[in-house]
């Protein structure tokens, strides 16, 4: 394993990307859908935010395009589809591991 | 390029994709543009609201990331400086144009920022510019530009009569019948009248506007049913008959009544005490043309019939006349073509039959359809839309100014930024863009003015407006508005922008200071050109506020200062004889008389300037009538005490009592109108006897008792005709008409609109099926019957308020900045031993030349354009030298105080401190 946390933190809309990503290849939109469905509502990720979001995410690695696809959606040939590295996979739980390490942390801190 | 069904305003999105760099685009746009569709096609985002919120994420989107994209594509930062992009590829080029327009949106929003007195004054003027047209153009599109709502109403045509004293009035059935059958021009040819009806149910009795039509409206006008059908030929032949039970009602009553209840059409209801059956139901907002521009819709139609064959001997003067008229023309013929073929039509009656008496000079009209219903209307509003369009000239010329200026404060940052390599093309580029950006925030905050106008227009509503409830900002007016937001940037933003590409910027840096002024070339004569618009406006003002003064002045012939009026109708199935109506009407006034704060009450058939008068043929007791002297009058009857609550003086004789009752000698009394027709040469009318029932060998015979004042009755200006008087209670015995609707009049001692309630009650607790009606106050009377000319006066006057105090600030503001400028030059005139007065004249006389230039174009150009508002004036000449010479001397005397105050701070200057100044 390689040492992941000069990666960290990741911005909001990057680690959604990344938990989006976590449950198997999503193309685009349902990665925009599949993150507002998982924060409530409370991540909107316009057409901009997205592609930035996944441009950054594969310059860094996290993710790729992926040949793999459901077989349902064969036919949409122009769709892209993106899953995550295994750089992405570690990133992703080194984030929320430092996520959880800091709640903790907090909660000690404010009930004591 | 995705594949899939483009959506709305994809377009766009294409265009605002180009703010992020090319690269990123290639890798990105097109998946970027599926998202965009799928988005857009969530169903969160339908309607109208959701489109906005659509839009605003959608932007705000691109807004946060288009930097960040920018940063990691380009690898340099998106403050990077405006002149380095020079010498790259085509499509870089395109790139690096696309990116700086975004640097020059950024860099503009920071300079507007930075001068906020300059931002708030540039963006208040254009926002009363643009939003006054706004507004203005919001009400012309709804009341002018949208057809009439009929099937083709271009087609459609409206018949009217006209002979002398009556302009335009009536059609009778015998013209009808020669219309329908001699005149191939017409398609078909319809008739309607108007009158009132009661729902009559105890629990809503409601007094309504009412019309009885024939079969053949709805294919004559061109509409169809919202709900049910409308008469068929048979009921109509029925209810002429005998009345047929059938109705149909107005969408509006449908809707307020009944709830739009769709089984309400098969249901019988009560009207005017009998039950009826509805058989249909008129499309929404459907009119007759007679129905628009008053606030008295016809909500229930009664079948109405007539024979269509041409009579055989056709009555003289045509008959009685009283029904309105619509035709629609046959494919490809005119309304021109339609009179003539009319015009035809009447003379060769009149060379066969001799019909209609060659001294009342009888004419049929034809007008399309469109022009008889907004005819009225039209010039003023036309006159507004031109004043409108006047303010936003001055509004831009203000603008323009103001940026003239500044720029000219900004030579030496242009200058410097010309020296590092930007190109003349892309600093007057930057400046069109801050004029964007102005014009963008103007037409925003007058899109904001328009809303409110549009409500302050609605409620200055003269009455005669039509369609003004309807006015919105719609999507025309939007577009409308943002057309004329991008010339307006043009017009004020064009010039700077057009100097700053010309300007030698080299010298202008060598010669920090002076700045090139050129003693205010320009400026002046955009100073010169709004005084000149705002002298027009006013002038137009100005002859519009003396129409009104002379309006104003004319004596109505009442006073009625806290009378209050309702009128009540009885129906015949309830009161089937004169007597039970005239003892309703004395009961009604008698209890009404006892309500506490009620000093008197009265009643009369039709209220002075609140509806028109039909004339009646009369006989005159030994009376040898002048060769062709029409023997006629308009009718009313009266109640006593009439004319004294209605403050109508009585010339000679005296006015009705309580003993002119049914069992009294029958009078009559007569205006002054009529004693001029009947006995123009000083014979006394009193003692004469005249009567109604011309027919009849011995007639009921009334005696003249007395001569009233003469009453503006059928308009402010409207001629005044002959009138006679008859008591109501011999109303039945004089003409042997019924007097089954009457207005109450109402003296009260306090507020005349607090008596309304009890007054209804006194009408309820007589019967609770009648309906009252027609409340109102003489006074609303009297102020409704001045509204249009009070509408235009307002508005016109308010607009070139407007354009003065516009014209006046840039005139101020040309003046300050000169003498700003001069400084120095001041200094060393003053220096030099000149006397304040000479410097302060110094300045005082450059902006008098602006005043007097302006005020010279300003009164040439209204003297020719005058004219154009002649139709909306009363007793005032279009070139009105009263008007003329008082608006001049007035505005040049705002004008000079405009110049002097900012003149004045030339003398404050001090040399020593000017001179060191460099």
């Amino acid at each position: 394993m390689s040492d992941v946390t000069h990666m960290l933190p990741l911005s909001r809309s990057l680690l959604h990307l990344l938990l989006a990503l976590h449950e198997g290849a999503r193309h685009g939109y349902a990665v925009k859908k599949r993150v507002e469905e998982l924060s409530d509502g409370v991540v909107r990720m316009g057409p901009g935010t997205l592609y930035t979001t996944i441009a950054r995410a594969r310059e860094m690695g996290l993710i790729v395009e992926s040949a793999e696809r459901p077989p349902e959606e064969k036919d949409q040939a122009q769709r892209r589809y993106y899953e995550l590295t295994s750089l992405g996979q570690q990133v992703l739980r080194a984030d929320i591991e430092r996520i959880g390490e800091f709640i903790d942390h907090a909660r000690s801190a404010i009930s004591s | 390029m995705p594949t899939g069904p483009r959506v709305r305003g994809e377009w766009l999105y294409r265009l605002l994709l180009r703010a992020y760099p090319a690269e990123f685009r290639r890798r990105f746009g097109d998946p970027m543009l599926a998202a965009f569709r799928e988005q857009r096609g969530e169903p969160e985002y339908r309607g109208l609201g959701g489109s906005i919120r659509f839009w605003a994420e959608i932007l705000w989107d691109l807004f946060r990331t288009q930097r960040t994209a920018r940063w990691k594509y380009r690898g340099i930062g998106g403050r990077a400086g405006l002149e380095t992009h020079a010498g790259a590829g085509s499509r870089e080029r395109r790139e690096v144009r696309m990116e700086g327009w975004m640097q020059d949106i950024r860099f503009g929003i920071r300079t507007l920022i930075r001068t906020p007195g300059f931002t708030v004054m540039a963006v208040l003027t254009l926002a009363i510019g643009i939003g006054s047209n706004a507004a203005i153009f919001g009400v012309v599109n709804t009341v002018l530009l949208q057809p009439l709502p009929y099937d083709d109403a271009d087609e459609v045509v409206t018949i009217w009569s006209s002979w002398v004293g009556f302009p335009k009035t009536w059609v009778s059935q015998a013209e009808y019948q020669a219309y329908a059958t001699q005149v191939s021009a017409f398609e078909d040819v319809t008739m309607w009248f108007g009158t009132n009806a009661t729902f009559t149910s105890p629990e809503n009795p409601e007094r309504v506007p009412a019309a009885g039509a024939m079969a053949n409206l709805p294919s004559v006008l061109g509409i169809r049913m919202s709900a049910g059908r409308w008469f068929t030929e048979q009921e109509t032949i029925d209810y002429s008959d005998s009345p047929s039970e059938v109705i149909v009602l107005s969408h509006e009553v449908w809707r307020r009544r009944y709830g739009m209840d769709p089984s309400v059409v098969g249901r019988r209801v009560e009207v005017n005490g009998r039950l009826r059956e509805v058989v249909g139901v008129l499309p929404e907002g459907f009119r007759l043309t007679t129905d628009y521009g008053t606030p008295d819709v016809s909500a229930i139609f009664f079948p109405y019939w007539v024979p269509r064959e041409m009579p055989a001997a056709y009555p003289r003067g045509g008959g009685s006349h009283g029904m309105y008229a619509a035709a629609r023309l046959r494919a490809g013929v005119s309304v021109e073509g339609a009179k003539r073929e009319v015009d035809a039509l009447i003379a060769r009656l009149q060379a066969e039959q001799g019909v209609y008496p060659p001294e009342r000079q009888f004419e049929a009209l034809v007008f399309a359809a469109s022009d008889d219903v907004f005819g009225t209307i039209r010039p003023a509003l036309l006159a507004l839309l031109g004043t409108v369009a006047f303010v936003l000239l001055i509004a831009c010329a203000n603008v323009a100014n103001l940026l003239l200026t500044r720029s000219r404060a900004r030579q030496s940052e242009m200058a410097v930024r010309a020296a590092l390599g930007a190109g003349r093309g892309r600093l007057a580029r930057q400046m069109l863009t801050e004029s964007l950006l102005l014009g963008a925030l103007g037409g925003g905050l007058g899109l904001a003015l328009a809303y409110g106008g549009i409500e302050l227009f609605q409620a200055l509503d003269p009455g005669n407006l039509p369609r003004v409830d309807a006015v919105t900002v719609d999507g025309v007016v939007l577009a409308f508005s943002a057309v004329v937001t991008l010339l307006t940037v043009l017009l004020f933003g064009g010039l700077p922008a057009l100097r700053m590409a010309r300007s030698d910027l080299q010298r202008t840096l060598s010669q920090r200071g002076e700045g090139g002024v050129g003693r205010s070339g320009w400026q002046g004569t955009l100073v010169a050109a709004e005084m000149a618009l705002a002298v027009v406006l006013v002038i137009g003002a100005g002859l519009m506020v003396r129409t009104f003064e002379k309006l104003s002045a004319i004596d109505l012939g009442f006073d009625g200062a806290g009378v209050v009026t309702l009128a009540v109708s009885l129906p015949t199935t309830t009161y089937g004889s004169a007597e039970e109506m005239v003892t309703f009407h004395d009961e009604a006034m008698r209890r009404m008389a006892e309500v506490p704060g009620i000093q008197a009450t009265s009643a009369v058939r039709l209220l002075p300037l609140a509806s028109q008068i039909g004339d009646w043929g009369i006989r005159i007791e030994n009376y040898v009538r002048p060769e062709g002297l029409p023997m006629n009058g308009d009718w009313q009857f009266a109640a006593p005490d009439y004319f004294e609550i209605m403050g109508i003086p009585m010339v000679r004789g005296r006015s009705f009592e309580s003993m002119d009752d049914a069992q009294g000698v029958g009078v009559a009394i007569v205006n002054e109108a009529w004693v001029r027709h009947f006995f123009p040469n000083g014979e006394d009318p009193i003692g004469r006897r005249m009567a109604m029932r011309t027919g009849q060998d011995e007639p009921s015979w009334l005696t003249i008792v007395g001569v009233a004042g003469d009453v503006r009755h059928n308009g402010v200006t409207a001629e005044i005709k002959r009138k006679f008087y008859v008591p109501l209670a011999q109303w039945n015995l004089a003409s042997g008409n019924l007097p089954t609707s009457a207005r109450y009049v109402v003296q009260t001692a306090g507020d005349p609109t607090a008596m309304v309630a009890p007054l209804r009650g006194v009408v309820r607790d007589l019967d609770p099926t009648l309906a009252v009606a027609e409340v109102q106050t003489v006074d609303d009377i009297r102020s409704s019957a001045l509204a249009q000319p009070r509408f235009t006066v307002v508005l016109m006057g308010a607009f070139s308020l407007v354009a003065v105090l516009l014209a006046m600030i840039g005139i101020y503001g040309v003046i300050s900045y000169g003498v700003s400028q001069r400084t120095r030059e001041i200094g060393l005139r003053v220096a030099l031993g000149a006397e304040r007065g000479q410097v302060v004249g110094l300045m005082l006389r450059q902006g008098l030349a602006m005043v007097g230039v302006g005020l010279g174009v300003g009164v040439a150009v209204a003297l020719g354009i005058t004219r154009f508002v002649e139709s909306l004036l009363y007793e005032v000449d279009a070139q009105d030298p009263l008007t003329f010479l008082g608006v001049g001397l007035g505005f040049g005397f705002v004008a000079l105080v405009a110049t002097w105050l900012p003149s004045r701070r030339a003398a404050g200057v001090d040399p020593i401190h000017a001179l060191k100044a460099d």
